[in-house]
Parts: structure tokens; C-alpha cells; sequence
């Protein structure tokens, strides 16, 4: 049995790489808005994922024992995927955060901002690469599969890519091309992960050691693949209405995205609770 | 060459007498235990097919005593983030607690189930060989509490030649290719017969 506190590194890993990728796609498409007013109010905006990914970062360390020797995680960078996972988590919220105070404090030059966010993007991409390979450990063969990483970068770019389309709402919304785009990005990453935990329940079934079956972790598996459907459906839904419905108020499509956003995380929040559940070692 | 274990699985009784006096050596708490006795049951038996009192049996038991194995490529160090999982001069793995964050991640990578959290220091805790006992020239106390023998510790050349047929690795322990365990294991029958029919452990809640 996994002695750690699961639930905090289940709410890191939804709400850090999700918060990372919306970073991401919101710099990309911030570097497409052509008025000055417009890229603020962009800038302004990126505190969502700052914070997403800060909170997800704060909760992450009720699992430590004794955080007051985290100094050693951080000066241990390359020393171990877990050192690796929580330095370039650090780097890009450091780069992101510094970035957004600087960006709404004064009017950062053109290039200046423009490099700064890019070096924020490219810590985010690195950082939910190295979470998303910090449990392929050998010897717990439920873990060390393809579908890990898989499934963790395929719902991180999917919720990611739902959260940038909502929270551009709140600047105005995108182009109706763009919302498709990131809608479409969503449903087919939804896809992706369904269908990288249903190939990782069936190969749950072939792995077994002298103490336990694989089998036997995946109590309520599929019931909880089935929330995640209903809830990503949902939160599509949502922010569908929100973003291509004009008929309703500016209120109501803010809370449609929220509720949307909410709905898209939780559903990351199901499977990645229940992939720390699948944990067990090739021993005792 | 390091030191290791040696475990005979025809001598041990599961007495768990190495457990307690593991126990008591480093004063653990209730809830914690470097070493522990695996008791392994399998087989079965049935009733003569015509009747009769002869039953025909295959059923079998034996035990394992299992701590840390001071792993060659212990996991537990590639995982640890802050380097407090490490080996020692005497090559014995253990965590220093000046450095340990309390992750947990040694125990979850552990196939030996050999680390555990402290829930009262908040930091990993495990054998460490009895670190300070072979540094003074003595051996683990789990090794001289055995009133049968059947644990040994010394250098691992020692081991192998006082024991050319030990095995690394009898059920219920993983391969030995994941972590190359310090560990020699004399099997037994019992122990064959596991391999090769599979078993179960019998006292799961409490190892
Ligand atoms: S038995 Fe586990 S804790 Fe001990 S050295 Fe090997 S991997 Fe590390
Ligand atoms: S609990 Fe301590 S010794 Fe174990 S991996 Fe974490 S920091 Fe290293």
C-alpha cells in the first residue's frame, strides 16, 4: 500500500501541469493579439494559471514529512526525477509569477516581454515533461508504462487547453476559429486519456507478483473512467454554450466557464487519484 | 566487494526473534519494523479417493526474514530527491535525517518494502545494518540475536563461499535484476515448491 499522501500529489498533478499548458496556449495566443491594450489585459489574466499551478505546487508539500529540508530537493536537481520534477516546477513559477508582476506593474518592451514569456513557456514544457516521468520507476511495473506519462501530459493539455479558452472569456473571447480549435484540443486529449487507462486497466490484468494480482487494485476503475467521461463531457458542454452562444449574458458565460473549468479539472483530479491507486511494486 | 546477508530458509523456525531484537536495538516505535518474518504456506491436500484415514498432503511453509538488502542500484537512492538515502562507508544504505524531506518516495520504490515513514519524525526510517556495531567490528543484531544461525552478515566473497548454493532470490522477493540485493538466500524445499506452484503469505497483516 502506498504509504504517502496520495490526494495532494493527485491535486499537484491536476492542477500544475493543467495550469502550466493553459500558460502556454494563452502565450501563444497572447503573441497573436495585435493591440497593446489587448496583450494587458492578457497579461493581467495569466495570474490564473500562476495561481493554478502555485496552489497545486503549496498542496503538493503536505506529503512531505519535513518541508524545512526541502532545500536539498532544490539544490538536488538532476539528482533524481522527483528533484528534477520540483526544480523546473520552481523555475517556471518563478519565471511566470515574476513576469506577471513585471507585466502589470509598468509596460514592458516588446521584446523584453516576449522573451520573458517565452522562457515561462519553455520551463512549463519542461516541467510537465519531467512530472509526467517522475513514476516511471522499474520496479513498480503498474507505473512504469507508456500510459503514465500519457495520460498525465494528454489531460494536463487538454485541461489546459479548455482553461485558455476560458479564461480568454474573461478578456473578451478569441476568434470563433481559435475557440474551435481549443475545444477540439480538449475533446480529442479527453479521448486520449480515456483511452490510455482503459489500455492500462487491461494490462492491470497481466501483471501479478508472488504477493498480490494488479487486478485487484482497479476497484471501481471503471466507474471512475465513467465520471471522468461525464465530466469532461459536461464541462465541454459548458464552455461551448459560453463561448459560441451570443444570446447570454456576459455573467452567464463567466459562470459557464468556471463551472467548466471546475468540471475539466475534477475529471483530471478522478484519474489521476485513481492511477495513484494502481500503485504496487514488482515485490512485497 | 560489499557485504551481505545470508538468510537459511531450511534453518529458520519464524521465531521472529531478529525482529524484536531489532526492535529493541533501535527502540522503535509500535507501528515500525525493519525487519520482518514473511511466513509462506502453500499446497494443498486431499482425502483418500476409497475412504480411509490417510490423507495425501503436498501443503508446505517455510519462513523469510527480510530487512533492507543494501542494494547495489538501490532504487531507493535513485529516487530519493535529497540525497539523504545513501551508502555509507561500510556500503550500507541508510537515510540521513539531517537531510531527509520526508517524501516517502524510497518506500513506494522500494520492492523490499525495506523503508518506511516515521509518522513521529516525519522522515524515512530503515535498516541500516547496524551501521555502528560492524564499523566497531561487530555484526547486525538481527544476525546475533538468531538462535537457529540462520542469518549471517560479512563480506560478500565470505558469504558466497560459505554458501556456493545460495540463491538471490526465493518468494516472495522480486528478481534480483531491478535492484542486485545484498541478500543470499539458502532455499529449502518449501521454498522450491513455492516457486515452481506459487504460495501465499500467511501472515499479510502483519509483515
Ligand atoms: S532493499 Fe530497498 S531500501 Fe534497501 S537498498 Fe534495496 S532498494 Fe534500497
Ligand atoms: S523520504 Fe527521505 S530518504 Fe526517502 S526519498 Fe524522501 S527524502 Fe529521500
Amino acid at each position: 500500500m502506498l504509504e504517502l499522501d496520495s490526494t495532494s500529489l493527485a491535486v499537484f498533478t491536476t492542477l500544475a501541469p493543467a495550469g502550466m499548458v493553459a500558460f502556454v496556449v494563452m502565450a501563444l495566443l497572447r503573441s497573436t493579439v495585435a493591440d497593446h491594450a489587448g496583450k494587458r489585459r492578457v497579461d493581467h489574466l495569466l495570474a490564473i494559471p500562476f495561481l493554478l499551478v502555485l496552489s497545486g505546487f503549496i498542496t503538493s508539500t503536505a506529503h512531505l514529512g519535513t518541508p524545512t529540508n526541502a532545500l536539498y530537493v532544490i539544490t538536488g536537481a538532476g539528482r533524481s526525477p522527483l528533484s528534477n520534477e520540483v526544480v523546473s516546477v520552481l523555475a517556471f513559477l518563478f519565471l511566470a509569477g515574476s513576469y506577471w508582476m513585471a507585466a502589470i506593474s509598468r509596460d514592458l518592451p516588446r521584446q523584453v516581454a516576449g522573451a520573458w514569456i517565452a522562457a515561462g513557456s519553455v520551463a512549463a514544457i519542461i516541467a510537465v515533461g519531467f512530472t509526467s516521468i517522475a513514476y516511471s520507476i522499474e520496479t513498480i511495473p503498474t507505473w512504469n508504462t507508456i500510459y503514465t506519462p500519457l495520460a498525465l501530459v494528454a489531460g494536463a493539455l487538454g485541461a489546459g487547453c479548455l482553461l485558455s479558452e476560458g479564461i480568454y472569456l474573461f478578456a473578451g473571447g478569441l476568434k470563433p476559429t481559435r475557440s474551435t480549435v481549443l475545444l477540439v484540443a480538449y475533446a480529442l486529449s479527453c479521448l486520449v486519456v480515456l483511452t490510455a487507462m482503459v489500455l492500462l486497466r487491461i494490462e492491470l490484468d497481466t501483471i501479478t507478483t508472488f504477493v498480490a494480482k494488479a487486478s485487484g487494485l482497479a476497484m471501481g476503475y471503471d466507474v471512475r473512467l465513467g465520471f471522468y467521461a461525464i465530466s469532461s463531457a459536461g464541462a465541454l458542454c459548458a464552455l461551448f454554450n459560453a463561448s459560441f452562444r451570443e444570446e447570454i449574458s456576459t455573467k452567464t458565460r463567466l459562470a459557464l466557464a468556471c463551472a467548466s473549468a471546475f468540471a475539466a479539472l475534477w475529471g483530471v483530479f478522478l484519474v489521476r487519484d485513481l492511477f495513484y491507486q494502481t500503485y504496487m511494486t514488482v515485490g512485497v | 566487494m560489499g557485504k551481505a546477508f545470508y538468510f537459511d530458509s531450511a534453518l529458520c523456525t519464524g521465531c521472529k526473534t531478529c525482529e524484536l531484537a531489532c526492535k529493541d536495538y533501535h527502540d522503535l516505535d509500535e507501528g515500525i519494523t525493519f525487519r520482518r518474518v514473511f511466513d509462506i504456506e502453500g499446497g494443498s491436500w486431499e482425502l483418500p479417493a476409497g475412504g480411509g484415514p490417510a490423507v495425501r498432503q503436498g501443503v508446505y511453509v517455510y519462513h523469510v526474514s527480510l530487512a533492507c538488502c543494501h542494494c547495489d542500484f538501490g532504487v531507493c537512492m535513485e529516487v530519493c530527491p535529497t540525497g539523504a538515502m545513501h551508502r555509507d562507508e561500510q556500503g550500507l544504505v541508510w537515510p540521513d535525517h539531517d537531510k531527509c524531506v520526508g517524501c516517502g518516495y524510497c518506500s513506494m520504490a522500494c520492492p523490499y518494502g525495506a523503508p518506511s515513514l516515521d509518522l513521529e519524525a516525519k522522515k524515512s526510517s530503515k535498516c541500516d545494518g547496524c551501521t555502528g556495531r560492524v564499523a566497531d567490528g561487530g555484526k547486525p543484531v538481527c544476525v546475533e540475536a538468531c538462535p537457529v544461525r540462520a542469518l549471517e552478515f560479512g563480506l560478500e566473497s565470505e558469504v558466497l563461499s560459505a554458501h556456493p548454493d545460495s540463491v538471490r532470490c526465493v518468494p516472495p522477493l522480486p528478481d534480483p535484476s531491478f535492484t542486485g540485493p545484498n541478500l543470499y538466500v539458502g532455499p529449502c524445499p518449501a521454498s522450491e515448491m513455492a516457486q515452481e506452484q506459487g504460495g501465499w503469505v500467511a501472515n499479510e497483516g502483519e509483515v
